[in-house]
């Protein structure tokens, strides 16, 4: 790994830490949940209101730190934040192993 | 010339009676209980999102009906309305699915799939009455689209005229 891409993975790795939420992970293989660490990021439009649940919203950008989760995150897997079950719609994969997963509501 | 908030909501009824359309859009609620969500979009501000954003929230799956506009004008000999809907597409999880159901699904069982709107199977939306007043559609489209996050989306124009001016 370069320089560069290690330097990187230390910054993911310190920014969740600090300001990362746990969240439950269930690939569709089968494999079984698990929890990961993730940082909601600013959504693309604002929700007037939350549904789902008092503390969920219908679509959630969440970072993570994509090569460290096995197995690797991708599209139908599920993903619940706070009790509201999340499909990954897509996923925005770097190139210094973090991703950005975008949610939607099930 | 007729209202067509109880037009929009008789597109949703249309769409609810094709039978394999209706499947692909049914999910468990909250209760548990599966729900069609094929539902009506109607600028009750206050009641409801926004449009742009009651699109970006809807779950998957789930179709959302809403009147986009008329156009007036003589049209022919007995056409001085015709009326546009927009009908939003989100399907439904494919993941581990052995037949699942994506876009171009969705739209052929619109465009083909057997109504009931008089309590047998009859003909495919296209050719069917919706409200009274209106003629049958003219022939629908439908186009991509991408949502704010970039994630395909399909979204369906009916454009139907209306029969003389009620």
């Amino acid at each position: 790994m370069s320089a560069f891409g290690a330097l990187s993975g230390m910054l993911n790795a310190a920014v969740l830490a600090a300001f990362g939420i746990p969240v439950t992970f269930t690939p569709q293989d089968g494999s079984g949940a698990q929890q990961i660490t993730g940082i909601i990021q600013k959504p693309a439009m604002g929700e007037d209101s939350l549904p789902g649940s008092s503390l969920g919203a219908a679509v959630v950008r969440l970072f993570v730190q994509f090569t460290a989760i096995a197995p690797a995150p991708r599209h139908g897997d599920a993903i619940t934040i706070n009790g509201v079950v999340y499909t990954v719609a897509d996923l925005d994969v770097d190139t210094q192993g973090g991703a950005v997963l975008k949610l939607r509501v099930s | 010339m007729l209202n067509t908030s109880a037009v929009t909501d008789a597109i949703v009824t249309a769409l609810k009676t094709i039978t394999d359309l209706a499947a692909a859009m049914t999910a468990l609620d909250a209760t548990g209980s599966p729900v069609v969500r094929i539902t009506a979009f109607h600028y009750l501000l206050g009641q409801e999102h926004r449009l742009a954003e009651a699109v970006y929230v809807m779950p998957a799956p789930s179709m959302l009906v809403a009147w986009e506009g008329s156009k007036g004008g003589n049209f022919d000999g007995q056409t001085i309305w015709k009326h546009r809907w927009g009908i939003y597409y989100r399907m439904g999880n494919a993941a581990g699915l052995a037949v699942p159901v994506g876009y171009e699904d969705l739209w052929a069982l619109t465009c083909n799939g057997s109504t009931a709107v008089t309590g047998a199977a009859g003909p495919n939306i296209r050719n069917i009455q919706i409200a009274d007043g209106l003629d049958i559609m003219d022939t629908p489209s439908i186009d991509h689209a991408l949502d704010e996050d970039l994630v395909d989306r399909f979204k369906a124009v009916f454009v139907i005229p209306e029969i003389g001016d009620n």
